[in-house]
């Protein structure tokens, strides 16, 4: 009896032992499987949520260093040169006030000298006009400018944009970033809500890009092209009998007016 | 009597060469019967003229002096615009002025180059003037060519 007894509970060890290291191997196998397959999806929700709620409310500049984890290299600035020289960038203005017997005329010698320099006319009233010339040849054409007419007053400003310019240009470039990190995102959402988080997210760092790509080509245009502001005040022609005439005929028969009325181009 | 006469008839011809203007054509000119007393008139197919004149200069008046008299007759009085003044230099090493302008604006876009040179000579000195003129866009073009005419006539 005794012996009956002993091994029915030796039996009993036995099967209390298998059946606990059976569901210890089941639970291992399932700790595995969910490891594999869980893992991830946790970790997919963690880090857009983590991300989009952490990003609403912050700038792109802020970002760039902080919850995503991707920046710049050190050192590194879109505009240096390969010997690490940053071009300056410098938006130069100027201001002319001229003296002049024919303004329409003035008007358009100064276009010309505009064109001619590679610039253009950016806006033309009757006593003005604005001219943007290239910053390189700025100076070559405010002088040139300034002998259109008798110059009355002279305003030279220069600029230097360097630094806001190349942090535009850190901040696109982070931006773009930005959102490459969450376009790629956003494809591995599965979860409907983190995925409309980081759509908008996305709309808005979109936005941002653009907004901050407009004021970076706005700068880049205002550092290519200086702007030279011309101010016309017509003086009435020089009276015929405050000076005494020449007695040479064929100075008064000088110009277009005798030249083409007198069997020229017609 | 007769080597009196051909003396006079020397005489006679020699101050007519000296007091002729030799000018070359621009290329893309052609030169017309001369209308107006001009010493040379010649025009472009596109309608473009250039002519030549010479006329007795005071001996005191120099290029300078002229310069400053047909700046005032243009750029004053008439309102014509200065595009551009230098001084242009003759192949034979003479010292010419050239200005270029723009009309006034009830003239039409039009530009005019004058170009002069002084000639001292014995008696009496010659201004040489040179005159072209046409649409800006059409005369701007031959400006390369007048110029070397220019150089080439003085």
């Amino acid at each position: 009896m005794n012996a009956l007894c002993r091994w029915r509970a030796a039996v009993s060890r036995a099967w209390t032992f298998s059946l606990c290291l059976a569901s210890s191997a089941l639970l291992l196998a399932c700790a595995a499987s969910y490891g594999r397959s869980a893992a991830p999806a946790e970790s997919r929700d963690v880090s857009a949520e983590g991300r989009a709620d952490g990003l609403v409310s912050n700038s792109v500049s802020t970002l760039e260093s902080r919850a995503l984890g991707f920046d710049l290299d050190e050192g590194e600035t879109p505009s240096a040169s390969a010997g690490n020289e940053i071009e300056r960038r410098l938006v130069h203005t100027g201001a002319l006030a001229l003296a002049v017997p024919d303004a329409s005329g003035a008007r358009a010698q100064l276009a010309e000298l505009a064109t001619g320099l590679g610039g253009y006319v950016q806006s033309e009233r009757d006593a003005a006009i604005v001219l943007r010339i290239p910053s390189a040849r700025f100076r070559e054409g405010l002088e040139s400018a300034a002998k259109v007419g008798r110059e009355l007053s002279r305003r030279i400003d220069v600029q230097d944009v360097t630094e806001q310019y190349v942090d535009l240009e850190l901040r696109v470039k982070n931006a773009r970033a930005l959102r490459d990190r969450l376009e790629a995102l956003l494809q591995k959402c599965d979860d409907v809500k983190s995925a409309l988080e980081v759509e908008r997210e996305l709309t808005r760092v979109r936005l941002e890009i653009e907004q901050l790509e407009a004021q970076l080509r706005s700068l880049g245009q205002r550092t290519s092209f200086g702007t030279l502001e011309v101010e016309l005040r017509q003086i009435a022609h020089a009276p015929p009998r405050s000076t005494a005439a020449l007695p040479f005929s064929w100075i008064g028969s000088l110009g277009v007016e005798n030249l083409l009325g007198r069997g020229g181009a017609e | 009597m007769i080597a009196l006469l051909l003396r006079v008839a020397a005489l006679t011809l020699l101050a007519v060469l000296a007091t002729a203007c030799s000018s070359v054509v621009p290329e893309g000119f052609v030169p017309v019967p001369n209308r107006y007393g001009r010493d040379l008139e010649a025009l472009s197919a596109d309608g473009a003229i250039y002519t030549t004149t010479c006329h007795i200069s005071p001996e005191e008046a120099t290029l300078d002096f002229w310069k400053i008299a047909v700046k005032r007759e243009l750029a004053e009085r008439r309102g014509y615009a200065i595009v551009m003044e230098g001084d242009l230099r003759a192949k034979s090493g003479a010292l010419g002025y050239e200005l270029v302008l723009r009309t006034p604006a009830s003239l039409g876009d039009q530009r005019y180059m004058l170009a002069l040179f002084l000639e001292p000579r014995w008696g009496e000195n010659r201004v040489h003037v040179i005159e072209a003129a046409g649409p800006a866009e059409l005369i701007e073009p031959k400006f390369p060519a007048i110029r070397e005419a220019i150089r080439a006539s003085y």
